[in-house]
Order: structure tokens, then C-alpha cells, then sequence
């Protein structure tokens, strides 16, 4: 079953050109997806067009549906969208910062009704991650960046996603921690069955995660298709893993993956 | 006879009531990033209300001032829907301009509703002043500043303990992240304008008890800034002690300093107050530095 699906989407900011300018996609029940892509791909806007979040930086879709579970979640608004099942960790894990580990995770249970199913799910959290437990009453503001992306994934998982959305949830993490959180977002797939959708920098790691992953430049889908597909593509190896380094990129042409007029990868339509 | 603990328990009476309405005031900053310059005008509106429901309708002041509170939260509502939702997203320059045509609209609008006559509001107590440590208090000021702080208990139990507060909470302090929660916005900032809406109602009743409900009483909204400067945004305790630094003062000023300049003296302390702390700090005594939109 399809979980989450993007057809044509086009999106920008303001009155500015389109920062996404066709961008389909899918995520089946129970996958790991991940998109990958330079700066200023598109990947951060492609992520909050699903969760709604684009008024708030007065942008929006401008083409095409979104659709979640087979029905449209285009122009739902963000409370919306995660009563339906989609819970993004934003990138840079934005916790509540004045705020304990505690109250951090109560906030993440909003959805659940009222505070005591919270105060229920918070203390699920707590035994799933013994880290946070001993952080309880600190201000997420005192934690370590790596604690603090941890606490954004629990934070996330108190809203009982069915797909969960992960941007860049190693950004700014030693090696370790960023190690750390990719076995929980592993585990959280594997154990709870939570369908997920993870921007990544990392190449490496993504792709290691994953069952498909697509590769987003300047707000188009240029590739797409297995960890092993994009592995045994150069110009994947070239600019994202790192093999190779320069010279299998200027062998083709020189020219960033998605300008290639040739390229089309297999996979994809 | 020494003066001084009268003048003091007259300034902690009047700052419970500057806490009040500054409390109404903070929760839209911190809920929706709005500086609501019409805070005093909700004053002027919530003491002409008042005095409507206990003078022309003559209701029992125990079911008036509730019905008053309930009618201004109401209003609080409305304003957020009508004002402030139109606009979100807009910059703050914007949302701020429009809290001053609501002022300039409000200040209008009540004289056409309520006519132009100052009312008094008729007092529900008796008039024999009530002896606290020996100090003579009018009853109506005892009663108002409990009243005023229970309120202010009652809002912090509210975000201590509740569901919508602890969204509040985490609304103001990352807006973004809550709303990746499924936290509503609009929400949140609707439970803040009605607070606010409650608040100055009985900022209008307490005052318009004391003073007459006339346009004048929309500058009792200016004492707001001197307030949430002294004690920040950041925690009800702080508004608290700024209402009670600026209630404080404005007292000793009026009884020190006004016989030597002729008057008024009073109400100018608590902005010169303000003036001297921007130049010491400019974040404000107790605030963090970062005043922007939350
Ligand atoms: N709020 C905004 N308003 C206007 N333009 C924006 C906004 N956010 C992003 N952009 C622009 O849209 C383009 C894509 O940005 P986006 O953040 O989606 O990229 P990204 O792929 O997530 O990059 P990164 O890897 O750096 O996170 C960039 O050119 C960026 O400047
Ligand atoms: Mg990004």
C-alpha cells in the first residue's frame, strides 16, 4: 500500500520562482525512504509541503496533490495533517528550549486528547529511551546536541505517527551520535512498524537505512530507485559518497546530475 | 503619623491591578507575537460593560463582573478572528498597526455605543473601609486586589497543569515545532486574546470603581510597557513584581513629588521609571535577551 505519495508538486515562497519545480514521489506502508541532494535542493520546502508548513514562511503548493493513506493532504492545515498520521522532526531539532525533557514530550502528545494519555505515552518514552528518563527535568535547552535530536525523535513518536519525517537528523552530530540516531530511527521502523521519510546529508548512512531513496537537485527528482542502484551510479558515488572524488564527475560531462539532459534514471518512470 | 506603609499598601493594591491587565497583555506576545497597543482600550470597553450590567441592568455585582469577564473574553475572541487572524503570518510591523487602528476604533466606538457621560460603576461594597494591619483601605481595593491576584494564580495554575497551557507554552516558545505537533495556533492564540479579554474587564471594573468609566480610562493601558519591561515576558511571577514596582512608585511619586510640582507627578514616574531602565538595560530587569516575535 502506498503511504505517502507526491504527484507533480511545485511549490515557492512568496512571489519568487518555484523552489520545488516537479517533485513526484512515493513511500509505501512500513518503508524507510530517503531523499538526498545538495544545499539548497529543496529537500527542507519538499518536507513542509507534506506537513503543511509552508504558510507559515509564506509559501505554498502551487501544482499538483499530495496525498496520504490515498487521500489529499494538499492545503490541510499542519494540525491537520498530523491528526492524520504525519509527524515531522524538523530539521536542526527545534526543541522547546525553555522548556524540560518532560514537557517537551507532553507537548508532543497535544494530539493524544488530553494530558493524562500523555503523561501516559511520555512515560512509554522514558522506558524506550533510559537517556531521557535521567533528563527528565532538565531544560531541553542544557541537553547535548545529540540528546537534543533524541528528544525530537521522542518528541515526534508521542504523536503516534504512522509516518514519521526526519530532516537531517544527523546534522551538526559526531560521527557516534549520529550513529546512535540512525539505529533508533531504524529501530523505531522495525519494532513499531512507523513508516519513514529521512532528508539526509549522509549519504552513506541513508543509504545503508534504506529500502529506496531518491536524489532531489535544484527541485526536481533526478534519480531514483535501491540503496545498490544508487550506490552503482558514479555520479551518486561522486558527489555524495565521495568515491572516486572529483574525477568520475567530470567524466560526465562535468555537469551536476540534474542539468545531464541524458540522465533519467531507470527506475523512475 | 508615618505614611509610608499606607502609600505602600496603596501602590501594591494598584500594582496587583497593573499586573492584571499586563498579564492579559504578555500572553498575546508570548502566544502570538501581537505588542497589543489596544490593551487599555479592552479597559475602557470592559468598564463601560461593567458598568452597563450593574447600573442599567442593575445584576448583583457577584453575577456581573463574571458576566462582564465572560462578555470581554467573548470580545478577546473576536479580535483575534477579526484582527489578528487575517494577518498572520504578516510582519510584526503590520500586526502591531493593526492593534493601534483597533484603538483608535475602540476609543470611537464606545462613546457612540455607551454615550459620552463618564459613569460610575456602583459600588458593591459598603462604604466603611476595611482595617488591614491597622492601615485604612477602602473595601473595593481589597477586594479587587485579590481578586486580581487570584486571577493571576489561576493563569498560572492554567499553564502549570492543563493540556492547552503546556501548548501555550510550547507555542511561544517555538512556534514552528508546535505546529509540527499538531498544536493549532489559532488556538492558542484565541485562549490568550480571551484571557486578555477577561483581564481587562475587571481592569475596568476595579478602575472605573475608583476613577469613573470615562475615555480616560484607556490610559491605564500604558503602564503596561513599564510593567513588562521591569519584569519581562518570560514568567507571570515577573509581571507580578514589575505591577507591583510600578504601582509602588506611582504611589510614593504622588505623595512625595506632586505637592512640589503642582500634580501629576504620579502617573509620569512609572515612565520615567521605564525611560531610566531601557537606558540601564536595555533587555528590561528580568528579561532574557531576545525580545522578538515567538
Ligand atoms: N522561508 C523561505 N523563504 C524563501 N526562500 C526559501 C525559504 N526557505 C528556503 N528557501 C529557498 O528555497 C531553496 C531550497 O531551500 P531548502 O531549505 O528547501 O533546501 P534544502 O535542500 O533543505 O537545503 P539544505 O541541505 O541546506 O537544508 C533555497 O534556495 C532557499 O534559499
Ligand atoms: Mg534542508
Amino acid at each position: 500500500m502506498t503511504a505517502l505519495e507526491l504527484d507533480h508538486v511545485q511549490a515557492s515562497y512568496g512571489s519568487l520562482a518555484p523552489t520545488l519545480r516537479d517533485v513526484s514521489l512515493t513511500v509505501a506502508d512500513g518503508e524507510v525512504v530517503a531523499v538526498l541532494g545538495p544545499n539548497g535542493a529543496g529537500k527542507t520546502t519538499m518536507l513542509r509541503a507534506v506537513s503543511g508548513l509552508l504558510a507559515g514562511e509564506r509559501g505554498r503548493v502551487t501544482h499538483g496533490d499530495l496525498r496520504f493513506a490515498g487521500r489529499s493532504i494538499r492545503g490541510l492545515d499542519p494540525g491537520m495533517i498530523v491528526r492524520r498520521g504525519i509527524v515531522q522532526v524538523l530539521e536542526g531539532r527545534q526543541v522547546f528550549r525553555h522548556l524540560t525533557v518532560e514537557q517537551n514530550l507532553l507537548a508532543g502528545g497535544h494530539t493524544a486528547g488530553s494530558l493524562r494519555s500523555a503523561r501516559a505515552a511520555a512515560r512509554e518514552m522514558f522506558e524506550l529511551f533510559p537517556a531521557l528518563a535521567a533528563l527528565r527535568r532538565s531544560k531541553a535547552d542544557n541537553l547535548s546536541g545529540g540528546e537534543q535530536q533524541l528528544l525530537a525523535v521522542a518528541r515526534a513518536l508521542m504523536a503516534r505517527p504512522r509516518l514519521l519525517i526526519l530532516d537531517e537528523p544527523s546534522l551538526g552530530l559526531a560521527p557516534i551520535r549520529a550513529r546512535e540516531i540512525f539505529a533508533l530511527v531504524a529501530r523505531v521502523n522495525r519494532e513499531r512498524g512507523v513508516t519513514i521519510l529521512l532528508v539526509e546529508q549522509n549519504a552513506r548512512a541513508a543509504l545503508a537505512l534504506a529500502d529506496r531513496a531518491y536524489v532531489l537537485e535544484a527541485g526536481t527528482v533526478v534519480l531514483a530507485g535501491t540503496p545498490a542502484e544508487l550506490r552503482a551510479d558514479p555520479r551518486v558515488s561522486a558527489a555524495y559518497l565521495g568515491v572516486a572524488g572529483e574525477n568520475a564527475y567530470r567524466e560526465m560531462d562535468g555537469r551536476p546530475i540534474g542539468e545531464s539532459p541524458t540522465y533519467r534514471s531507470p527506475t523512475f518512470r | 503619623m508615618n505614611v509610608l506603609p499606607q502609600l505602600l499598601l496603596n501602590g501594591v493594591i494598584l500594582g496587583a491591578l497593573y499586573a492584571l491587565i499586563s498579564v492579559g497583555f504578555v500572553l498575546v506576545v508570548k502566544g502570538s507575537g501581537v505588542i497589543n497597543l489596544a490593551q487599555g482600550e479592552l479597559v475602557l470597553l470592559g468598564g463601560y460593560v461593567t458598568a452597563w450590567l450593574l447600573g442599567e441592568r442593575g445584576l448583583p455585582a457577584v453575577v456581573a463582573v463574571p458576566a462582564a469577564m465572560l462578555l470581554m473574553a467573548a470580545a478577546g475572541l473576536v479580535v483575534e478572528r477579526v484582527v489578528v487572524r487575517p494577518l498572520e503570518n504578516q510582519s510584526m510591523l503590520a500586526l502591531l498597526m493593526a492593534t493601534l487602528a483597533l484603538a483608535t476604533i475602540l476609543q470611537g466606538l464606545v462613546p457612540i455605543i455607551f454615550g459620552s457621560e463618564p459613569r460610575s460603576i456602583p459600588s458593591p461594597f459598603n462604604a466603611a473601609p476595611v482595617s488591614v494591619a491597622g492601615l485604612q483601605v477602602p473595601r473595593v481595593n481589597v477586594w479587587s486586589m485579590g481578586i486580581a491576584l487570584a486571577f493571576i494564580a489561576l493563569v498560572a495554575v492554567f499553564f502549570a497543569t492543563t493540556r492547552y497551557g503546556l501548548a501555550m507554552r510550547a507555542a511561544s516558545d517555538h512556534r514552528l515545532a508546535a505546529q509540527s505537533l499538531g498544536i493549532r495556533i489559532r488556538r492558542v492564540n484565541a485562549i490568550a486574546w480571551a484571557i486578555a479579554g477577561a483581564a481587562a474587564a475587571f481592569g475596568g471594573f476595579a478602575w472605573g470603581s475608583v476613577l469613573g468609566v470615562d475615555a480616560g480610562l484607556a490610559l491605564v493601558g500604558i503602564f503596561v510597557f513599564p510593567v513588562v519591561i521591569l519584569g519581562g515576558i518570560d514568567s507571570l511571577a515577573g509581571v507580578v513584581v514589575g505591577g507591583l514596582v510600578v504601582g509602588i512608585a506611582e504611589s510614593l511619586a504622588t505623595w512625595y513629588v506632586d505637592p512640589l510640582v503642582g500634580g501629576g507627578f504620579g502617573l509620569v514616574a512609572p515612565l520615567l521609571l521605564l525611560i531610566v531602565v531601557l537606558l540601564v538595560r536595555p533587555y528590561g530587569l528580568f528579561g532574557r535577551h531576545e525580545i522578538g516575535r515567538v
